[in-house]
């Protein structure tokens, strides 16, 4: 496993595609608080400004980086070598993993910790409910991430990458169903743990705005368990199939 | 004999279609195996079951003796070394940290890189990225590749294809090389009959998913060498003196006569000499790796 990761890290970091799918955030970050201080604005709430676009970034990002593995069939070096599926499989999912936890931490850093410093932050400004949000959006970042995996790693090609990109409005539109489905009941529990309206509910809690009312029936608190349950059985899922799957 | 691969009734479906279909292949140690058949006979399926890529439908092969169900098959498939189909190659990198890729990948140190790129003559490659490598340059790299972690099997689906003929003789001694200087027992697949008699030691023949004969070089050759056509002006003579050298023959002509199995030429020639009779042209009929393999298969083209 800590040869696959060795590789892995090689290649994902040190690699154009990777540094600017992880670049792109940092860019759109310093605008951000160079936008906040020329207009007098603050940084408070900036870190989840971009919450549902970096869902599509993370897809592009990690999603070129497993679908490269197979494009080049350089994942047959790694099958060829004696490398069990399953160690490959967790390698690419901890390195995907990883790069989203840095791309959002280095995000979060520049937007909060360097913007608060440039632009400054409100007098009612909440600590605790910021990072409390921080972490709930780590949350479904990684649920996406992993979804990201899994579909790119038993779809084998671009097409992985497509769906995980566009995993965000897929899941979104998803709420379609509702117009056959007329139950509170579903609907409550599909909202609560659905990764996309996630996104929505976090910005609902940390905004506490009268323009995004965090539902009664909107509990965040499922954020952590879902996002671990949906991860648990994306993996899971993802390395049975890929376990059986044929690498051309 | 010991053997490094063996396969017991492999079969691989790919839906309703059977790809391969009760295939048993032995690969005996120190050997060059040459895996004979027609684009889409299912060379490169098997080769992809051997080396992980696939999983058999059903059936069992066993890799230097560990069978493929028991979960220390993946130790001993570091033991391999494959190319298949194109080589697996980091386009954007240059050879050496191509190389350096698969040392980490093996968890190897980076000491024999030099040594190998030299073996393989992509030494003075410098910085070009591999993805603007000729295609034999890629071939030699992806052999590059396997040679790493010093294989004992050396797996290598169809390595010569779009080669130049440099290039395939360059392929060529390299991997006798290889089978003959460090004892590697190496696996090559090819449509390519007669560039795969100038290396194979044992072949397999497979077509349609099914392996029709195993057998070795110099058996393959005997089986070739049918027959000797000779041209004598005394055909009563002749006939006297194969019956009592106990040889078979076929009377062709007036003539002509052809002589069956093995023998000495010149005993031939003296003891019709002692009759009178001249020996006015002797040829051997070899038949062809090819024609041996088109006659196996029941007649058709090889593609």
């Amino acid at each position: 496993m800590l040869k696959l990761l060795s590789v892995n890290f090689r290649r994902a970091f040190l690699r154009k595609r990777f540094i600017i799918g992880g670049g792109f955030p940092l860019f759109i970050g310093i605008l951000i608080v160079i936008f906040a201080y020329r207009n007098g604005a603050t940084v408070e709430h900036t870190p989840f400004l971009m919450s549902g676009f970096l869902p599509m970034l993370i897809g592009i990002t990690a999603g070129l980086y497993i679908s490269q593995d197979y494009t080049n069939n350089t994942i047959r070096n790694k099958i060829i070598c004696g490398h069990s599926r399953i160690s490959i499989y967790l390698s690419n999912f901890i390195t995907s993993m990883l790069g989203t936890i840095i791309i959002y931490g280095l995000y979060v850093l520049i937007t909060l910790g360097i913007g608060s410093i440039i632009a400054g932050v409100s007098s009612d400004f909440d600590l605790e409910r910021t990072i409390k949000g921080i972490l709930l959006t780590y949350c479904i970042l990684l649920t996406f991430t992993s979804l990201t995996v899994m579909f790119c790693m038993i779809t084998s090609g671009v097409s992985g990458t497509v769906i995980s990109t566009l995993l965000y409005i897929i899941l979104g539109m998803s709420s379609l169903v509702f117009v056959f489905i007329d139950s509170d009941t579903i609907r409550e529990w599909f909202m609560n743990i659905n990764p996309t309206y996630q996104i929505d509910n976090v910005q609902s809690y940390v905004y506490d705005s009268d323009l995004l009312p965090l539902e009664d029936d909107v509990h965040i608190s499922w954020i952590p368990i879902s996002s671990l349950v949906v991860i648990t059985l994306s993996t899971v899922l993802g390395i049975s199939v890929f376990n059986k799957k044929d690498i051309k | 004999m010991e053997y490094i691969l063996q396969t017991s009734d492999l079969c691989k479906n790919y839906g309703s279609a059977k790809i391969l279909k009760n295939v048993s292949i032995n690969v005996p140690k120190g050997s060059i195996y040459g895996f004979v058949g027609r684009n889409g006979a299912g060379k490169t399926t098997l080769i992809r079951v051997i080396t992980g890529l696939h999983t058999p439908s059903s059936g069992s092969y066993s890799i230097f003796g560990v069978s493929n169900t028991d979960p220390s098959v993946n130790e001993k498939r570091a033991k391999i070394g494959a190319v298949v189909e194109t080589p697996s190659i980091y386009p954007d990198l240059d050879a050496r940290e191509n190389l350096r890729m698969v040392c980490r990948l093996l968890g190897k140190p980076f000491d024999n890189i030099e040594e190998i790129l030299k073996m393989v003559e992509l030494a003075n490659t410098g910085k070009k990225k591999a993805k603007n490598f000729s295609l034999g340059m890629r071939q030699r790299l992806g052999i590059a590749f396997s040679l790493i972690n010093n294989p004992e099997l050396l797996i290598l689906d169809e390595p010569i294809n779009g080669l130049d003929p440099q290039g395939i003789m360059e392929v060529r001694e390299l991997l006798t090389n290889l089978n003959q200087q460090n004892g590697i027992t190496i696996l090559i697949s090819s449509h390519i009959l007669d560039e795969l008699s100038k290396l194979a030691t044992h072949y397999g023949f497979i077509d349609r998913g099914i392996v029709l004969k195993e057998m070795s070089a110099e058996e393959l050759h005997r089986s070739c060498q049918k027959s000797a056509r000779i041209t004598v002006d005394n055909m009563a003579a002749l006939e006297e003196v194969l019956r009592e050298m106990n040889l078979g023959y076929n009377v062709l002509t007036g003539t002509e006569a052809e002589i069956y199995g093995d023998f000495f030429v010149t005993p031939l020639v003296n003891e019709l000499s002692k009759r009178d009779c001249i020996v006015q042209r002797l040829s051997q009929n070899d038949e062809s790796l090819e024609s041996f393999f088109i006659n196996l298969i029941g007649g058709g083209e090889i593609a």
